[in-house]
């Protein structure tokens, strides 16, 4: 787990942006979509923000280092678990 | 037909198509493929740029769910959203020989989209909001027609002729549908790889038939006993017999020589 419980502060969101490689604009520019994109997958997958945060963060984190992200290995993207 | 939309719609789009969509100018229309990682075919669809922030989605092979839930799982940071519109938009197939001139003569603008097909010319599609004012000598074919055409000219149905487990390589649609000059989308190495150093082990290749119909959805051919290919559609020609498609094995196959369907051997398959 990368963030506990921090996922609506800004700036914290924009710290890790910047540990993973962004410059100052990037990782601003990152941080105010990641958290515009949380919202939309937490509407549309039915789950709490910081889940949805949470998944994002880590896909940022694996594709900065080069790695395959969980449930995207093997060519397909996870199935999303979308509000019926 | 999904619009996306977003600062970064285009840019976004741009790394998920097969086509090279920042080569299309403003309000013109391109075909491509949506790849899985390993370049085969999720589904198709014909894409206009309307602006960097602006694009509209028009698939036949998917729904605008599925294509949404695809799209939706590679959104992480891109400012883009993807809006269903297919309620608001109509979709026709057009074939025959005057597409690419008669076209010229169907309204163009921002409700009406139209992509002309082929070089042969043969087929195309249109989407618009309202059914188009269609030039006088059209006149309205029913779906074994369009298979009769489409059938002729080699253009694969995605899903049913080029789907999940096939490469477009392997439909002959690579040229009409791939970009080998842009830069990376998802399949893009997989394309890359076999255009610089490969090639395929299957082909779609146009059969034809002298007996009865192909039974159930794929049909396997056989060739002195072996397996050979399965023809994947077909549709009754009016001279008798049926035409189709099929993927065959390059490797066992010969083209020269004619195959029969495994479960019916009194029919003789010719390919070409």
């Amino acid at each position: 787990m990368i963030l506990g419980h921090r996922v609506d502060d800004f700036e914290h969101v924009k710290r890790l942006c910047r540990s993973f490689g962004a410059d100052e604009a990037q990782a601003e520019t990152m941080a105010r979509q990641l958290m515009k994109r949380a919202d939309q997958i937490a509407e549309q997958r039915n789950c709490d923000r910081t889940e949805a945060m949470a998944y994002l963060l880590e896909i940022t984190l694996k594709g900065a280092r080069g790695e395959a992200p969980p449930g995207f290995e093997g060519g397909e993207p996870p199935q999303s678990k979308t509000k019926s | 037909m999904i619009w996306a939309h977003g600062e970064d719609a285009l840019e976004f789009l741009q790394g998920q198509f097969s086509q090279d969509l920042k080569q299309v100018p403003a309000g013109k229309v391109t075909y491509g493929f949506w790849l899985t990682q390993k370049g085969k075919v999720f589904g198709d669809a014909i894409v206009r740029p309307e602006s960097a922030e602006r694009c509209l989605i028009a698939s036949w092979s998917l729904t605008a769910d599925a294509l949404r839930e695809r799209l939706d799982a590679y959104i992480i940071a891109d400012d883009v959203e993807l809006e269903d519109q297919t309620d608001a938009w109509k979709g026709w197939v057009i074939a025959g020989e005057q597409v690419c001139s008669g076209s010229a003569a169907l309204p163009v603008g921002e409700d009406t989209v139209w992509w002309q097909g082929t070089e042969e010319g043969a087929l195309g599609y249109v989407l618009a909001k309202l059914e188009p004012e269609w030039p006088a000598n059209w006149t309205e074919m029913d779906e074994s027609e369009w298979a009769r055409i489409r059938i002729a000219v080699k253009w694969p149905e995605v899903p049913v002729d080029l789907g999940a487990d096939d490469l477009p390589q392997e439909g002959g649609r690579h040229e009409v549908g791939v970009s080998f000059n842009k830069g990376c989308y998802l399949g893009q190495e997989v394309m890359a790889r076999l255009e610089a150093t490969g090639r395929v082990r299957r082909q779609l290749t146009r059969v034809s038939g002298n007996g009865p119909m192909p039974p159930g959805d794929s049909a396997e051919l056989q060739q002195d006993g072996k397996t050979v290919g399965k023809v994947r559609s077909h549709v009754t020609h009016p001279d008798g017999g049926w035409i189709g498609l099929a993927m065959v094995l390059l490797a066992r196959v010969d083209l020269e020589k004619p195959a029969e369907l495994k479960d019916q051997p009194a029919t003789r398959v010719e390919f070409g």
